[in-house]
């Protein structure tokens, strides 16, 4: 019979012995310890728990990165056409996101004290909209954590490889250093990675306070004049003029949605409600109103300042970058702290992604639609499988678009606007219920919210439908597909568990049958536990492949007087797994109550490399004997003494 | 291109067979037991002494108060356990040894069971199978 496999999965280890087993994993435990800390123990948790202001740092920095892009990306839809008229259009749009930025956070407060256990748009839509709508909540809302950590995170090295060009070769590697970063920084827990991250986005909102204040300031005052336009980059933008045209209500639309990015991210905080220290529902929800505040103060101020600045957007140079050169100087200390914190906030975007997507995960894996490793805790109380699941996931995008994640940006917004608009339609649902004071009120701005941020959602979907939309449109249903199969698994392995009233196991045989390549220390433990099973019948079985390994086989056997029957198969096409199943076959005949017991001895070695200089045939033969009804796999280990 | 020729199957008689290993190996010791003896040993009579022909499939040494050795000997069409008293192994019995039996059969706790045939090497081992 060959070797038994080694550094397989092992069923049970009777007479393990634990100094010998226990200096494996010890470099491997320095290492996790180094990385993320000392376990925390569960009652620990409430102290893992975040304040507002580390709270406002961890879940708002997507929603406040987007002031870096939005008002931009109005300008780049309008400006190709209207040209600098375009500037006019811009207030009224800037407005008009703003509102829904008002509706959409009034409906996430509402959420955040109707469910503060968290989950967001899928619990509201589990609760209210049914199953299938909740799915493609999750799926949408786990898509664009997705998207949101593998785009920022690209985004923001663009930036740093754009005004540091040697190091655009990198770009690959500085953003798998940054999402290995974000990933150890999350799995040492939320608070650390809080206060790891929480500098930058602060800086960045006193940056952009100080270019709106300041901005406006010296506008008003008449110090700093409209920006002459820019002639080169207009020309660029309308191709020459020749896509000059009237401003549609098409166009509108499509500037609107674009500007609507400004709202990525907002509904972060409702997710992670049991994050915050209790009272939970109140400090999320007053953080979700700074958190609108300042979103909804800057992206105004910012498409404010653009209109009184003139500037020409280019697709050389960020608008921020443009007015930050304008009003505090080109080259100046603040312009640069303005720059180097909208990198950060940028690459920080993601930090929200790896605090809500392990939540999101583990509500969703709680319901059975995910794997259950995805609610489980880790050391530092995070659900460290999700954090490490989203590493994973973002980190192959990056690389399978070699850290040039710009097509993905159109992908966001349909995940992002689905689950508003869902989240928005399942709490109508939810006041028409409960009828709660001032339901009407509440449902009002609940419609009007799924009102407008479906229309962005069509807009988008219909407006970006070929340059990428199409794939969370087709990618949301097959994730919420995948999520019903594996709910299917676990309620038929439920099934499969479930114990009738008068279930009583029968087992009315025993046989234990010890797998036998050679005798040696290993065998005689092997068969000196089996005799301590006490059963029926008890058989040692070996597989010749050759004439010689039966003689040494037999000739061991007989020479060390073992009192247990030894059975050698004929192997004649040298496989190992067959005959011995064969074998078994016979042994029970498919008798119901006949358990048959498989002992394996096997070898313990002392680093992973060495396990590969042994055979691993009992793996495969382990693998098979699994589906075998009635049959139980031991493995005995045999520990080898370090050289 | 047959199939056959880039190793997937012999003929198409495999596939009728069945793929799995056992049914491969019941197939080849069928096939090469054929015609061998006065009977084979799914239709071998009881209680008369006949001869018979086969591959050792297992070897079984068996311990305790009344040891034994069982050679597990199969022509593809069934099985007979070959039985002899005491702790000696037979000479020629081994596992893939092709031998020819001669005694009586008789059912043993269910099992067609020769108690101490007499072996010789089967003249069909000297054919390639």
């Amino acid at each position: 019979m060959a070797e038994p496999a080694v550094g397989t999965p092992v069923e049970t280890q009777p007479g393990a012995a634990p100094p010998e087993t226990a200096r494996v994993p010890l470099s491997a435990s320095l290492i996790k310890r180094a990385l993320v800390g000392r376990p925390l123990p569960s009652a620990a948790e409430q102290h893992q728990r975040l304040g507002k202001p580390t709270g406002l740092a961890v879940f708002a920095s997507d929603a406040i990165s987007s002031t870096a892009y939005a008002t931009e990306e109005i300008l780049l839809v309008l400006v190709p056409v209207a040209g600098m008229a375009a500037l006019d259009d811009l207030i009224p749009i800037a407005i008009i996101v703003s509102i829904l930025l008002v509706l959409v956070c009034s409906s996430y407060i509402q959420t955040i004290h109707a469910y503060p256990n968290g989950g967001g748009s899928y619990v509201v839509s589990r609760e209210n909209l049914g199953v299938t709508p909740s799915l493609v909540a999750a799926a949408s809302l786990l898509v664009d954590y997705v998207l949101t950590a593998a785009v920022s995170v690209s985004a923001g090295v663009a930036a740093i490889t754009s005004a540091f060009p040697e190091l655009f070769d990198y770009r690959v590697e500085i953003c798998l250093g940054f999402i290995v970063l974000m990933t150890v920084a999350n799995l040492r827990g939320l608070k650390e990675s809080g206060r790891l991250f929480a500098g930058p986005t602060y800086i960045y909102i006193l940056s952009l306070t100080a270019l709106i204040g300041i901005g406006l300031f010296r506008t008003m005052t008449g110090s700093l004049e409209p920006m002459p336009v820019n002639e080169a980059s207009l020309e660029e933008l309308t191709n020459n003029g020749s896509l000059l045209g009237p401003v549609t209500v098409l166009l509108l639309l499509r500037a609107f949605s674009s500007g609507a990015v400004a709202l990525t991210g907002v509904e972060a905080i409702s997710n992670g409600v049991p994050a915050f220290r209790k009272p939970e529902s109140r400090n999320a929800s007053q953080t979700l109103v700074a958190m609108g505040a300042i979103l909804g103060t800057a992206f105004l101020g910012i498409s404010v300042l653009a209109h009184k600045l003139q500037p020409t957007v280019s697709e050389d140079e960020t608008l921020l970058s443009i007015m930050g050169a304008a009003v505090f100087g080109e080259g100046s200390v603040p312009y640069y702290v303005l720059q180097f914190s909208t990198f950060a906030i940028l690459i920080l975007a993601a930090n929200t992604a790896f605090a809500d997507f392990p939540r999101v995960a583990s509500v969703v894996s709680a319901d059975g639609f995910l794997p259950r490793q995805l609610s489980n805790r880790g050391d530092r109380l995070v659900f460290s499988n999700g954090i490490l699941a989203l590493g994973a996931v973002s980190a192959v995008l990056v690389v399978a678009f070699k850290g040039d994640t710009s097509a993905l940006i159109p992908l966001y917004a349909v995940g992002v606007f689905t689950g508003f608009t869902l989240s928005q339609a399942g709490m109508v649902r939810h006041h028409l219920r409960l009828r709660e004071p001032r339901y009407r009120l509440r449902i009002t701005i609940n419609v009007l919210g799924a009102i407008a941020t479906f229309i962005v959602l069509l807009v988008v979907v219909v407006s970006k439908f070929t340059i990428g939309a199409w794939i969370p449109a087709a990618l949301i249903p097959i994730i919420a597909v995948i999520f019903l199969r594996i709910r299917k698994h676990y309620r038929r392995v439920a099934s499969s568990l479930r114990m009738p009233e008068d279930y009583r196991p029968v087992a009315t045989r025993h046989t234990v049958v010890v797998l036998v390549g050679s005798v040696h220390k290993g065998t005689i433990d092997a068969l000196t536990y089996a005799r301590s099973l006490r059963p029926d019948q008890l058989i040692a079985v070996s597989v010749a492949m050759d004439d010689a390994a039966y003689d040494r086989i037999v000739s061991d056997w007989e020479r060390n007087e073992i009192d247990v029957e030894l059975r050698v198969v004929h192997s004649p096409y040298r496989d190992l797994t067959n005959p011995l199943l064969h074998l078994l076959d016979e042994i029970d005949k498919g008798e119901p109550g006949h358990l048959v017991t498989v002992v394996v001895p096997e070898f313990v070695v002392n680093h992973w490399w060495e396990t590969a200089l042994h055979n691993q045939s009992a793996m495969v033969l382990r693998a098979r004997l699994r589906r075998r009804p009635n049959t139980i796999i031991t493995s005995v280990p045999l520990q080898i003494a370090p050289a | 291109m047959r199939v056959s020729t880039i190793g997937l199957v012999h003929n198409a008689g495999d596939l009728q067979r069945g793929s799995s290993l056992e049914q491969i190996d019941r197939a080849r010791l069928a096939a090469h037991f054929a015609d061998r003896g006065e009977h084979d040993l799914a239709t071998a009579p009881r209680g008369r002494v006949v001869e018979v022909h086969g591959e050792v499939r297992e070897m079984r040494l068996v311990p305790g108060a009344t040891p034994h050795v069982d050679a597990i000997v199969c022509d593809g069409t069934g099985e007979v356990v070959a039985r002899f008293g005491g702790r000696a192994r037979p000479d020629g019995l081994r596992p893939g040894s092709h031998v020819l039996l001669l005694g009586e059969i008789h059912d043993v706790d269910g099992a067609a069971t020769m108690v101490e045939p007499v072996v010789e090497e089967s003249p069909a081992s000297l054919e390639a199978p």
